[in-house]
C-alpha cells in the first residue's frame, strides 16, 4: 500500500514541518508571532504528513479538484482480456488481470442429513483454503434477467390468440377446438402474469482470483493458469463442475446495471415499494 | 496497530513535541501555540484511529464528491459509490461482516460440531429472506502452515517460560497464572487443529449490496434500508455488522476489478485468521 512515492512525499512534508518547529525554536521570544505562524506551519505539516499514510491516492485528485469533484480515475474500470475470460486493469506499470471461477451448487441443506450438513461445512471450508494467494469467494443474489422468457411467452400467447380469433371466425370450427385453444390463451395469458407479478431471484457462488504481470499477455496467461488449478481444486474438493466464467456473464459479477439489468429494475423497485409502505 | 502506523505515528509526535517543548518562551502566545498543539494531537490520533469518521464529515461539509473510476461516483458521506446508467442510479454500499464467533471458536477447545452442522441451514433461511440484490464476499489466503505452526510454538514456549518463572517466585500472582495458562490452552489449541489437517486461513470478510432508483437520493435511501435490513438478517451468524465510511468504501470497490496482494491488504484492512 505504501510505496516509494508515499513514503517521499511523506518525508518532504514532515521533513518541512520538522524544520519549522526547530526554526520556531531558535527564533527569540521578541519574533512571538513569527514563531506561532512558524507553529501552525509545523502542526499542518504533520498533520498532512500523516494523512498521506492512508490517503496517498487522494492527494493529487484533490489538489486538480473542480467544482466540488475529485477525480481519482477517470478512465474505465477495467476492460475485457481479448480472450473474454478476463478482465484488465491497468496501475501504473503493472497490469492486473482477474479471472471468475463458476462454483455450482445444486444441493440444499433442507434434503441433507445432519452428517451431510457438517461434512458440507467442512468441504466448503477446505474450499476457501485452497489458494495461498488471496481468492475472493462471493455468493451474489440477483434478479433473473426475464426478459427472454416473458418475450418466448409473448409470442406464444400472441399466436394462441391468432389461432382463437381464426377459429372464432370459423362458423364450422369445431366448439371443443375453439375452447381447447381459449384455454391455451388463458393459460399464456396466466402465465405472463404469474412472471411479471413474482420476484425471480437466483444465488451464484464464484471465485475470483487476480495475477500481476509486466504486460497485459502475461497478467492474462497467469490468470489463466491459476484460474485452472482454482477451478480443478473446488471440483475436485466439493464434487461439482467449476467453470471458469467468460464474456457478459463476468459483467453480472461487476457490474451494477448488469447485476439488475433494465428488465428487472421495476421488480426490484416494487419489493422497495413494498417496504417503505 | 501495525508498523508503519506506529513509524509514522512516532515521527508526527516527535514534530509536535518539539513545537510543545518551543513554545514555553513565548509567554501567551506560548499559551495558544500550546492549545494548538494539543488540537493538532487530537486531530492526528482521529486520523489514526477514527479517520471514518472525520475525512466523511470533511467531505460532507464541503460537498467533496469524488470519481473512482469513469461512470461512478462515490458520495460526498463517503457512504455508497454510485453508477448512473440509463436514467437510472445504481447505489451500492459495504458492510464489513468480521465473525467474532469464529475467532472466538479458534480459541475455545470445545468441538463445534453442532455450529457447522447448523451453519447451511441458517445460511439457506437467511437467503430466502433476502429479496434484493445482494453478495457476501470472502477474500481468502491460506498460510503456509510450518511457518504458522513454528510462529505458534514459539509464542507457547515463551509463554510457558514465563509461566514456569512466574511460579518459582516468592509470590505469584494467581491471577497471571491463569491468564498465562489460558493463553498456553490456546495456542495448544491451535497447533492441534493444525495437526488434524486444518489450514490456517488469512480471510477478510464483507457484504455489499445495490438498491436502484430514479434519483440519487432515492438510490442511496433504498441501499439504507437495505444495508439495515441485511444487519437483521445476518444476525443469527453473530455477526458484527457495520457500515463501511471512508476510504474503506474505495478499497471495497476497486476490490471488484482486482483483489491485491496479502500485504497490500493486511496494511488496509484488518485480517482474521
Amino acid at each position: 500500500m505504501n510505496s516509494g512515492s508515499q513514503r517521499l512525499v511523506f518525508a518532504v512534508i514532515a521533513g518541512i514541518g520538522l524544520v519549522c518547529a526547530i526554526i520556531m525554536g531558535l527564533v527569540p521570544a521578541s519574533l512571538s508571532p513569527l514563531a506561532l505562524v512558524l507553529a501552525v506551519v509545523a502542526l499542518v505539516a504533520t498533520l498532512v504528513a500523516y494523512a498521506t499514510k492512508d490517503y496517498f491516492f487522494l492527494f493529487d485528485s484533490m489538489l486538480h479538484m473542480k467544482n466540488m469533484t475529485a477525480v481519482i480515475d477517470g478512465n474505465d474500470p477495467f476492460y475485457m482480456a481479448p480472450s473474454g475470460d478476463a478482465i484488465v486493469v491497468r496501475r501504473g506499470e503493472e497490469v492486473y488481470a482477474t479471472a471468475f471461477v463458476k462454483v455450482p451448487i445444486y444441493s440444499s441443506s433442507t434434503e441433507m442429513a445432519d452428517e451431510d450438513r457438517y461434512n458440507f461445512s467442512l468441504l466448503f471450508a477446505r474450499m476457501i483454503s485452497i489458494s495461498k494467494t488471496p481468492m475472493r469467494v462471493s455468493s451474489q443474489l440477483h434478479p433473473i434477467n426475464k426478459d427472454d422468457y416473458i418475450a418466448r411467452i409473448n409470442a406464444k400467447l400472441n399466436e394462441s390468440e391468432v389461432r382463437y380469433n381464426t377459429l372464432q371466425g370459423d362458423k364450422t370450427a369445431d366448439p371443443k377446438a375453439l375452447d381447447r385453444v381459449k384455454g391455451e390463451v388463458t393459460m399464456w395469458r396466466n402465465m405472463l402474469d404469474n412472471v411479471s407479478r413474482s420476484n425471480s431471484q437466483e444465488l451464484e457462488v464464484y471465485a475470483s482470483i487476480t495475477a500481476i504481470g509486466g504486460s497485459e499477455e502475461e497478467a492474462i496467461n497467469l490468470v489463466a493458469i491459476k484460474a485452472d488449478e482454482i477451478a480443478a481444486g473446488i471440483s475436485a474438493t466439493l464434487g461439482i463442475t467449476a467453470t471458469i466464467v467468460t464474456g457478459d456473464e463476468m459483467l453480472v459479477f461487476i457490474e451494477p446495471d448488469y447485476m439488475i439489468p433494465p428488465t428487472t429494475i421495476s421488480e426490484v423497485m416494487k419489493y422497495k415499494g413494498m417496504q417503505t409502505t | 496497530m501495525d508498523e508503519d502506523t506506529v513509524i509514522y505515528l512516532s515521527i508526527s509526535i516527535i514534530i509536535i513535541v518539539v513545537v510543545i517543548a518551543s513554545s514555553a518562551k513565548f509567554g501567551l502566545v506560548g499559551t495558544l501555540m500550546l492549545i494548538l498543539s494539543i488540537v493538532a494531537i487530537f486531530l492526528l490520533l482521529l486520523l489514526a484511529f477514527a479517520d471514518f469518521l472525520i475525512v466523511p464529515l470533511f467531505t460532507k461539509i464541503l460537498n467533496i464528491t469524488m470519481v473512482p473510476a469513469k461512470n461512478f461516483t462515490i458520495t460526498s458521506g463517503q457512504d455508497a459509490v454510485v453508477k448512473y446508467s440509463n436514467g437510472i442510479y445504481y447505489a451500492t454500499g459495504y458492510l464489513t461482516a468480521n465473525i467474532y464467533n469464529y475467532i472466538f471458536a479458534a480459541e475455545r477447545e470445545t468441538e463445534e460440531g453442532p455450529e457447522l452442522t447448523a451453519a447451511p441451514d441458517k445460511w439457506e433461511k437467511a437467503i430466502m429472506n433476502i429479496h434484493f440484490p445482494f453478495k457476501f464476499n470472502m477474500i481468502v489466503a491460506s498460510e503456509d502452515i510450518q511457518r504458522y505452526r513454528d510462529e505458534l510454538e514459539t509464542k507457547r514456549g515463551l509463554l510457558e517460560f514465563q509461566y514456569s518463572k512466574e511460579m518459582q517466585s516468592t509470590n505469584p500472582n494467581p491471577m497471571g497464572l491463569e491468564n498465562m495458562q489460558r493463553q498456553i490452552n490456546v495456542l495448544q489449541t491451535r497447533i492441534d487443529r493444525i495437526g488434524e489437517g486444518e489450514k490456517p486461513v488469512n480471510s477478510i470478510m464483507y457484504v455489499e449490496s445495490t438498491a436502484v432508483g430514479v434519483s440519487l437520493k432515492e438510490a442511496n435511501d433504498a441501499l439504507a434500508n437495505q444495508l439495515s435490513e441485511l444487519q437483521t438478517i445476518f444476525n443469527v451468524f453473530d455477526l458484527n455488522l457495520t457500515r463501511v465510511i471512508g476510504r474503506e468504501l474505495y478499497h471495497l470497490f476497486k476490490f471488484n476489478y482486482l483483489i491485491p496482494g496479502l500485504k497490500e491488504l493486511t496494511s488496509t484492512f484488518d485480517v482474521q485468521k
